[in-house]
């Protein structure tokens, strides 16, 4: 119970530190705040009321609680683009997002878990030296790159998947079906991108953390019992290898969001990163700052889910913690 | 891990690579530019082993000119974040107590943003340019350093021969340089070199979307923007560059990871 008390209290001067970066970029970007709200119909003294009501007019700490508290409330402002409220666009795009993030993720973990078996099982010979080799591809790769090769081979060569979108707009609303059918096919290559990224860092960790286990003295004890070497790795091993790679996601998360941004912007995949880049070549700043604060916050809540995952894969946490 | 052939490769990539930018600027490639009115894209032939873009320029020529660029700010941005992060992980491993405590809590902050995204923001309020990227580059990715010069520090700072350098009455500044650093110094040299390949893999990335290198300047990820528009008539201006950053980041991670593994006396 302390733990997770804590826990939380721990996320509250996170929290505030993002509000405090979003803000102080708000402040250095040209132009006054007041500007996301100008309307051609307006005179000077409802621009007065404006930057009243947005406590522009007072000192800057104040400003700050007033920003703070507005952006807490999830009043963003309003787009300079299209004058849409900010967190009404950007809740449009956040399914997009979670499933494209999700979908790699769990992608990600299984053929991490796959090659970090196969190489520490065969640690130092060929399939270990060809997994290392390609975790380091992974890591030196540009993840716009991937995307580009990957429409490049499925789409412009072999016509194979669809290049960019979210489903085909020719489809009518009704069919169901074939709208999932076309989302499904726009999402393969997003995900191959993302995952090729993502696979590299922690298949290497998991192989260190396999190699690791396998040389406890319990695995040497199981070995002794007979048990066949596919079920030690299966059943002895994983789960324990497996530990660190929860925290490790959490920490590897920021790289993740930004390359899955790089990704959705290439395959023009409506998500926040297309939203946020796009923002940033229209110079849209209320939208370009509420994207940031918004991907700040799935990135403390997808810690504390990873925070949640350890503790519940490991009992001990909870124990030592109060 | 890769074995001592794949860094002699990477070494001798680099070097060459290096050697072959740095004479572009005398030399030139003769058929660098030569704007006879074809404005579209020639496949790779005998004269321009990489084809040519949309304004006839030799496209291997322009990659080591892009070349310059890329390795440049991969190495400025590196120094920046290397002196930064020194400067704060010493600073911090020396202070202790809650200093240190405040230091790191923020350096774990900042980690969890989505820095990418931030210095496209700050890219965009600044204006794009080169420096600003250099520099907007090596003040977001001095964090993972400072942790590293620290944990160096908290472990070294009650050897013997510091506290003896302590009881001689040195400042706490000349020890942590002159008795501390040396200390650091294998393990600062490694995350240096990858941080570079990051570096260099930001750099694509924000010139990718223009808000990098400016034209006419060429860096590989500005070709690679360049290269969307062609992708269906002229797929070999988007392979080479993107190669090109892709051997360069592994070669300095193949070097760094065998440095490290020198440095930590053959543990992988």
């Amino acid at each position: 119970m302390g733990y997770w008390v804590r826990r939380i209290l721990y996320s509250i001067p996170l929290i505030i530190g993002m509000l405090f970066v979003s803000f102080v970029l708000m402040r250095l970007a040209p132009g006054d705040p007041s500007n996301m709200f100008l309307d051609p119909r307006m005179n000077a003294s409802d621009l007065l009321q404006i930057r009243k009501n947005l406590a522009l007019d007072q000192p800057i700490p104040v400003q700050f609680l007033a920003w703070s508290k507005r952006a807490i409330c999830g009043d963003l402002g309003f787009s300079t683009a299209t004058g849409q409220p900010v967190i009404q666009a950007i809740s449009d795009r956040l399914p997009a997002t979670l499933l494209l993030s999700l979908t790699s993720l769990v992608l990600t973990l299984v053929i991490t878990f796959l090659l970090g078996i196969i190489s520490a099982a065969k640690a130092t010979k060929w399939p270990d030296m060809l997994i290392t080799f390609i975790t380091f591809l992974g890591m030196s790769i540009p993840t716009f790159w991937i995307g580009l090769m990957l429409i490049l081979i499925f789409s412009v060569t072999l016509n194979w998947l669809p290049a960019s979108g979210f489903y085909d707009p020719t489809l009518d609303s009704s069919e169901k079906i074939a709208i999932i059918g076309s989302t499904i096919q726009h999402l393969i290559l997003p995900v191959i991108a993302c995952t090729i990224g993502s696979i590299a860092g922690l298949t290497r960790y998991y192989r260190f953390g396999m190699i690791n286990v396998l040389q406890q003295p319990y695995i040497l004890a199981a070995r002794a019992r007979g048990i066949s070497p596919w079920r030690i790795l299966s059943r002895h091993a994983f789960k324990n290898a497996a530990l660190p790679i929860i925290t490790l996601l959490g920490m590897e998360l920021p790289g993740l969001v930004s390359g899955a941004y790089i990704v959705e912007y290439i395959f023009a995949w409506p998500g926040l990163g297309q939203l946020g880049i796009n923002a940033a070549f229209s110079r849209d700043y209320p939208v370009l700052m509420g994207t940031l604060f918004m991907s700040s916050v799935l990135i403390l809540v997808g810690n504390f889910l990873a925070d949640v995952m350890y503790s519940w894969a490991d009992p001990r946490i909870n124990r030592n913690a109060s | 891990m890769m074995g001592n052939w794949a860094t002699r490769l990477s070494i001798g990539f680099l070097t060459l690579i290096s050697i072959l930018s740095i004479s572009m600027i005398w030399i030139g490639h003769p058929n660098d530019i030569h704007l006879n009115g074809n404005t579209n894209p020639t496949s790779p032939d005998i004269h321009h082993i990489l084809g040519t873009d949309d304004l006839g320029r030799d496209i291997g020529s322009r990659i080591l000119d892009g070349a310059r660029i890329s390795l440049g700010v991969g190495l400025i941005a590196m120094t920046i974040s290397v002196s930064i992060g020194t400067i704060i992980g010493l600073f911090s491993g020396f202070m202790g107590g809650l200093t240190d405590e405040l230091i790191m809590r923020v350096v774990d902050f900042i980690m969890g943003l989505p820095t990418l995204f931030i210095i496209l923001i700050i890219q965009v309020i600044l204006g794009p340019s080169l420096i600003n990227a250099i520099v907007v580059i090596g003040a977001t990715s001095w964090m993972g350093i400072a942790r590293l010069v620290r944990a160096e520090i908290l472990s070294i700072r009650e050897r013997p021969y510091i506290l003896a350098a302590r009881a001689r009455g040195f400042s706490p500044w000349r020890i942590a340089i002159r008795h501390a650093l040396p200390n650091a110094v294998s393990s600062i040299i490694v995350s240096g070199i990858l941080t570079m390949g990051g570096a260099i893999l930001t750099e694509s990335v924000l010139s990718f979307l223009g808000l990098g290198v400016q034209p006419p300047q060429a860096s590989w990820g500005s070709m690679l923007q360049h290269s969307t528009d062609y992708l269906y008539t002229a797929p070999w201006m988007a392979i080479s560059p993107g190669l090109a950053i892709t051997l360069t980041v592994l070669s300095l991670n193949f070097i760094g990871d065998t440095l490290r593994e020198r440095a930590s006396g053959g543990r992988s």
